[in-house]
């Protein structure tokens, strides 16, 4: 027999990202609280990046990983961020943003008011920090996250990569960004 | 043979250390020149010399990110991702453009910047930046205080100058030191600039002024002022020391009052004349004769009583007698320039003379019933005009009193009366 609530569930799928289906955190984990472990987040991560790379290779997962950061940029601008300050405020408010949700250390480097160009770095990072320098780019997620972020302000596309990351105890990345 | 190979590979490996010691040494003091031919060296070597190539890199990408850091052009020349030796310079340069890029913001006023990486200079910075809000803040509440109080003092001043513009006082501020006027308000300053008047008020101001430096208090003069049509205006002077932009003033506030002391003047002469004679009347004649008496004045008091006014009343009417009563006033007001005359009561005239005798007077006074005797004989109707009269000399030594001498000197008229008796019945046959 076939189930006739299916059809209006698989619209609510978690497989669609919303939001809304982040869920309650504070009351479902109302003893464990909202917090955990960077550990276990990476954890997820390298897994996730492992399983994809061996079945679609490293730049198809660069890509998929880097789309997936665009969304949930996006997402988390519109959610948590005022969209209609000025660019001098947005900056302050995403700054303090990214480290009340412990994501990182957000520093800009340089702004070309003209065209909409920036390089800034990211310290602390949820996704890189600590892990040994193996000259490769690994913040393909962050990459996504911020131009998902600038998209969402200005309503510009923006390229954004990794161009630079050093370790002085903890890995700093340095990321290049570019309306397309 | 086997000698002479050995002797060829110390050879080359000795030729290997040196090649790589000068390579070394000019990575380190001629960097420029530093050059490595891999394939000239021993094999065992030649890793290690494309190590040291790669480290030669490494160090001249440092030291050009470093030169160019020490010169403070941060720039955007970024040193490859796989040098990490550079770390620490990377982790500068990022740090000073963020720190460039904070200096910018907080130029512009967003002063919640915070430098948090830079140790004991990060204090500084942000010790710097919230002073620099606070003084902002501190500014921002001053200037918003000032336009506050800027706002007020507009509407004071817009407020003073409509009333002083339409005010009719004349407000004059004088300089007590150079006599200069430093403010006229709009009606001030058009009599100023009218010549007639303008010298008499520019002296009678600074003769003020001269007199009145040093004053603490206010005080309050008056002032008249004559136009060249002669035509006389009286001011109450209202005068307030005080000090404007620092000079030491007095504000002269003039309020034209002529139509007061015209009024004032117009009440007075109700009260002390005469309406039908426009002589003083009883009450000012008594208070001059007082006025004589307390000042030990040499003069004559001479009683005055129209004959037979009942009968002109009765037998002509009180118009007549009216202009009877007018045209003794009228002769009696002529006996002399400093002849005080008042009208006692109905028929009664009292003349007070300063500088005449008392045989002068009586002269006078008999002139004056000639002259009402020849108007009754020019008459075609007739009249019965005529006075009795008594007349006393009082001197400095003089003990009686006003009344006692009213007394003394209608009783005297009386006297002159009895002797005119049979004169006057002519005149009414």
């Amino acid at each position: 027999m076939e189930n006739v609530f299916k059809k209006s569930i698989e619209s609510d799928s978690h497989n669609i990202f919303k939001w809304e289906n982040l869920g309650d955190i504070k009351t479902g984990r109302g003893d464990l609280g909202e917090d955990m472990p960077v550990l276990v987040y990476r954890l997820m991560q390298f897994t996730m990046l492992d399983v994809m790379t061996k079945r679609f290779g490293v730049d198809k997962t660069n890509e998929l990983f880097r789309d997936a950061g665009f969304l949930a940029g996006l997402e988390f601008a519109k959610a948590a961020l005022d969209l209609t300050v000025d660019l001098d405020s947005f900056v302050a408010n995403l700054q303090k943003a990214l480290e009340d949700y412990r994501i990182g250390i957000l520093r800009m480097e340089a702004f070309d008011p003209e065209s909409g160009n920036l390089v800034l770095t990211v310290a602390q990072d949820l996704d890189c920090s600590g892990l040994p320098i193996t000259n490769e780019t690994v913040c393909t997620y962050d990459e996504g996250f911020i131009a998902g972020i600038l998209k969402a302000y200005t309503g510009e596309t923006y390229r954004v990569r990794e161009i630079d990351c050093w370790a002085n105890g903890d890995r700093v990345c340095r990321f290049n960004g570019v309306v397309e | 043979m086997r000698e002479e190979g050995c002797f060829l590979v110390d050879q080359l490996t000795e030729q290997t250390a040196e090649k790589l010691f000068l390579y070394l040494r000019d990575l380190i003091y001629d960097p420029t020149e530093a050059s490595l031919e891999v394939n000239s060296l021993a094999p065992e070597f030649q890793d290690f010399a494309k190590g040291l190539i790669y480290f030669g890199e490494c160090l001249k990408e440092v030291r050009s990110l470093a030169h160019d850091i020490s010169r403070g052009d941060l720039g955007t020349k970024f040193i490859s991702q796989e040098n990490e030796l550079a770390s620490s310079l990377k982790s500068l340069q990022a740090t000073l453009r963020h720190l460039t890029w904070q200096i910018s913001q907080v130029a512009k006023g967003d002063y919640k910047q915070r430098v948090s990486f830079m140790g004991e200079f990060s204090q500084a910075i942000n010790n710097m930046i919230i002073q620099l809000d606070e003084r902002t803040s501190n500014l921002e509440r001053e200037v918003e205080l000032n336009q506050l109080k800027t706002q007020a003092l507009e509407r004071s001043n817009s407020l003073f100058e409509a009333l002083s513009y339409s005010m009719s006082q004349w407000i004059i501020l004088m300089n007590t030191t150079t006599l200069e006027r430093i403010y006229t308000n709009y009606p001030a300053s058009i009599i100023l600039d009218d010549s007639s008047t303008s010298t008499e008020l520019t002296s009678w101001l600074e003769e003020q002024t001269r007199s009145l430096q040093g004053i603490s208090a206010s005080h309050s003069s008056q002032l008249t002022l004559t136009s060249d049509q002669g035509i006389e205006k009286h001011f109450l002077v209202l005068i307030y020391p005080m000090n404007w932009y620092e000079q030491d003033a007095l504000a002269f506030v003039l309020t034209d009052v002529t139509e007061e002391v015209a009024q004032r003047e117009q009440l007075e002469s109700f009260a002390y004349i005469d309406a039908l004679t426009n002589v003083y009347n009883r009450r000012c004649g008594m208070e001059r004769l007082n006025e004589l008496l307390t000042r030990k004045a040499n003069f004559t008091l001479c009683f005055i009583d129209l004959d037979n006014l009942k009968y002109v009343n009765d037998k002509r009417g009180h118009g007549e007698g009216d202009i009877y009563i007018r045209i003794v006033s009228d002769l009696l007001s002529n006996i002399d320039k400093n002849a005080i005359v008042s009208r006692l009561g109905g028929d009664e005239f009292m003349v007070l003379c300063e500088g005449l005798s008392l045989a002068e007077s009586k002269e006078r006074l008999e002139g004056i019933r000639e002259q009402l005797h020849v108007l009754n004989s020019q008459s075609d109707n007739p009249r019965f005009y005529s006075i009795s009269f008594g007349v006393v000399e009082v001197r400095q030594t003089n003990k009686h009193s006003a009344s006692q001498l009213l007394s003394i000197v209608d009783e005297k008229m009386y006297e002159y009366k009895r002797s005119k008796k049979t004169e006057r019945k002519a005149l009414l046959e």
